[in-house]
């Protein structure tokens, strides 16, 4: 059996906020973000907008350019690490929304990876016999947890939701074999640790800790070191070769990254997709946004492989490729 | 300068909690601060903006530069 993809979907919030609209920063820095990020802009939530109707939206665009009947969705998994709330699963809230009334619903969190992961879980139920049609939506608010006078990383986030439906016939690409791994030991490294178990809401004594912080020079050396790694043990695993590469859509976290990876892959740099200048980084839903925009375009050729590459809290990391079968 | 090399110790301390356990003096460079980097660099510029008012924003601190150099640009605006 194999497992195909029959369409993708994406939104970005209706409130784009350039880096000239960052007035709570010095004028002088705003420059710095551009410069050492790649980002320019990027979309934030409405008030009273949260994940769930970010991934709504994302869901339905795919349905609707897919004309699926959501009734015949047998798995809806929602990557996140920005729910309404801490229980019960957004993704029962979406799943009820777009009216998937016969999907089982549930969350994943893997923080940046989550998409990815999701992806190969939703793989798996159709693999196993589980499930016919999973729809995977990742969506995340990050605008809703970062400190607004962070500097090291509210300019860094937008929000957004993307969406595609994997299915056991059909498509015009197959999903391959994944490869992930996680590393505890960098498990301070991306976090908000406040909220939890760990320090409840009623508990919360620094405010500081509601908010989302990430050393960004270790999350930068950890990129460029493990995601080279990760794409050659997917190539060897997979059979691939670089001259197959029709496309590579990384996590899209920082263009000095892309650009690094690039280099040490020695893949063109041409063939890596690119759109965190206008959206910032989504978080989880950043490589399946960039997946849909690239999957939009009258130039994505029939055959080839894309290669997407995730990284992110935990740590964890990852990729996975999709064979467009023409 | 010792008021500014004072102040600029603390607020690393601060805002970099893995930097809590090592000896930061004069002669430390931003680079060797844990958590510290090209965008959080910013942050502190602004928590010594906040304490020391907005001239600081008027020198840009540099990773390479050690926290003494840094104080003594302070200390001359």
């Amino acid at each position: 059996m194999e497992v195909s993809l029959i369409g993708t979907g994406s939104y970005l919030p209706n409130c784009p906020i350039s880096n000239e609209q960052l007035v709570q920063f010095p004028s002088n820095a705003l420059p710095l973000i551009k410069l050492k990020t790649g980002v320019e802009a990027r979309y934030h939530v409405s008030v009273g907008q949260h994940t769930s109707d970010i991934a709504v939206a994302a869901c339905k665009n795919c349905l609707e350019k897919t004309a699926f009947d959501p009734s015949s969705i047998d798995a809806l998994i929602c990557a996140t690490s920005t729910p309404d709330r801490l229980i019960p699963a957004t993704a029962t809230k979406i799943a009820n929304a777009i009216g998937a009334a016969n999907a089982f619903a549930f969350d994943v969190n893997s923080v940046c990876s989550g998409g990815l992961i999701a992806v190969v879980i939703g793989r798996g139920l159709i693999l196993s016999g589980a499930a016919s049609n999973v729809m995977v939506v990742a969506a995340d608010t990050y605008s809703r947890i970062l400190d607004p006078l962070g500097f090291s990383t509210m300019p860094y986030f937008g929000d957004g939701a993307g969406s595609l439906l994997l299915s056991s016939s059909g498509g015009f690409g197959k999903i391959g074999n994944g490869v992930f791994h996680s590393d505890g030991s960098g498990y301070n490294v991306i976090t908000v640790k406040a909220g939890a178990s760990e320090i409840p809401a009623h508990k919360l004594e620094d405010k500081r800790d509601a908010y989302f912080t990430m050393d960004g020079r270790s999350v930068f050396e950890f990129a460029t070191s493990k995601v080279p790694a990760v794409i050659e043990e997917l190539f060897a695993e997979n059979s691939i070769s670089k001259d197959d590469v029709a496309q590579v859509i990384l996590h899209q976290a920082n263009v000095n990254i892309i650009d690094k990876i690039a280099i040490d892959l020695g893949i063109d740099r041409n063939l890596f997709f690119v759109n965190l200048n206008k959206c910032g980084n989504t978080a989880c839903a950043s490589v399946i946004i960039a997946l849909d925009e690239y999957c939009s375009l009258a130039t994505m050729p029939k055959k080839g492989k894309i290669i997407l590459s995730s990284f992110g809290g935990g740590l964890t990391w990852g990729a996975l490729a999709i064979d467009l079968n023409g | 300068m010792e008021d500014y090399l004072n102040g600029i110790i603390e607020i690393l301390k601060e805002l970099y909690p893995q930097s809590r356990d090592i000896h930061i003096s004069a002669n430390t460079k931003f680079y060797e601060i844990s958590g510290m980097d090209s965008m959080s660099i910013i942050d502190f510029q602004i928590a010594l903006a906040e304490k020391f008012g907005k001239k600081c924003n008027d020198v840009q601190p540099m990773m390479e530069m050690s926290i003494g150099e840094f104080a003594d640009l302070l200390s001359s605006l």
